[in-house]
């Protein structure tokens, strides 16, 4: 085995290993699974402005349409990755900035109703809401491809 | 020669399966067949191969009435490739110190 014939090879295995994280990152921030996210979210938030029993039918309708995109998620997934330490963090600080950004915009727009009279203020922060799903999972997919990376690095290291 | 060196997994399509389930938990037999950009039958070869050695394991399961299979690295497979990593990393080492 000559040391170039095993750089050749380890240049190989890092992209291999690359090429399996991209898949599983790639997959995860679909549109087709980032689209029926956002749409869940603003029918879940805009529900409040709905009288009953139209919101619970709205909650309900999100929670299956959430399910649904679970589902699917997990069955057309070609690559299946149990998150490590470091990307459990990432999952957990990306839940408290969704959860942060959600009580910003609730409270935001909640003022705009009390000061301007603006209506149906739930439904606007609801839609603010998912435009930021959207235009986050562009930088969130780059962070998670990242931090798997590292974590795959790390983890042949040890 | 590197006693971790391990000429069985240096076969490139098998360390390119094995690199390719390193990360994973679990891949599927399309994933692999199409990043290795090789034949149903010469990939099931390979599969066959390192089932025998007790490297991978596979499953399979029907999704709308498509069948599908499932490749796993066994944890043996998962200690080999790490050794084999390593002995490449230490050959490539050695040779650096003796130019250096």
């Amino acid at each position: 085995m000559l040391p170039r014939d095993a750089q050749d090879s380890l240049d190989t295995i890092h992209r291999l290993q690359d090429r399996s994280i991209d898949e599983y990152v790639d997959h995860g921030f679909a549109r087709r699974y980032v689209l029926p996210s956002a749409l869940m979210v603003f029918v879940a938030f805009a529900s409040f402005d709905l009288p009953g029993p139209w919101n619970t039918f709205a909650i309900a309708l999100g929670l299956g349409l959430a399910a649904m995109v679970c589902v699917s998620w997990q069955r057309q997934a070609r690559v299946h990755r149990r998150p490590t330490g470091l990307e459990q963090l990432y999952y957990l600080g990306a839940g408290i900035v969704f959860l942060v950004a959600c009580v910003a915009f609730q409270v935001a727009a909640a003022v705009a109703a009390v000061k301007l009279g603006m209506p149906a203020h739930h439904t606007v922060a609801a839609a603010a809401t998912a435009l930021m799903v959207v235009a986050t999972a562009y930088p969130a997919r780059k962070a998670l491809r990242a931090v798997a990376r590292h974590a795959v690095a790390e983890d042949a290291d040890r | 020669m590197d006693p971790d060196f391990d000429e069985f997994l240096h076969v490139p399509a098998r360390l390119s399966i094995l690199a390719l389930l390193a990360p994973a938990d679990r891949v599927d037999f399309g994933f692999l067949r199409d990043t290795i950009g090789t034949s149903d039958s010469a990939l099931s070869k390979h599969l066959s191969a390192l089932v025998s050695a007790g490297y991978v394991a596979m499953s399979k399961d029907r999704d709308r009435g498509v069948r599908r299979t499932h490749v796993t690295l066994t944890p043996q497979g998962r200690r080999a490739f790490r050794r084999h990593a390593a002995a490449l990393e230490r050959i490539v080492a050695t040779s650096r110190l003796a130019d250096g």
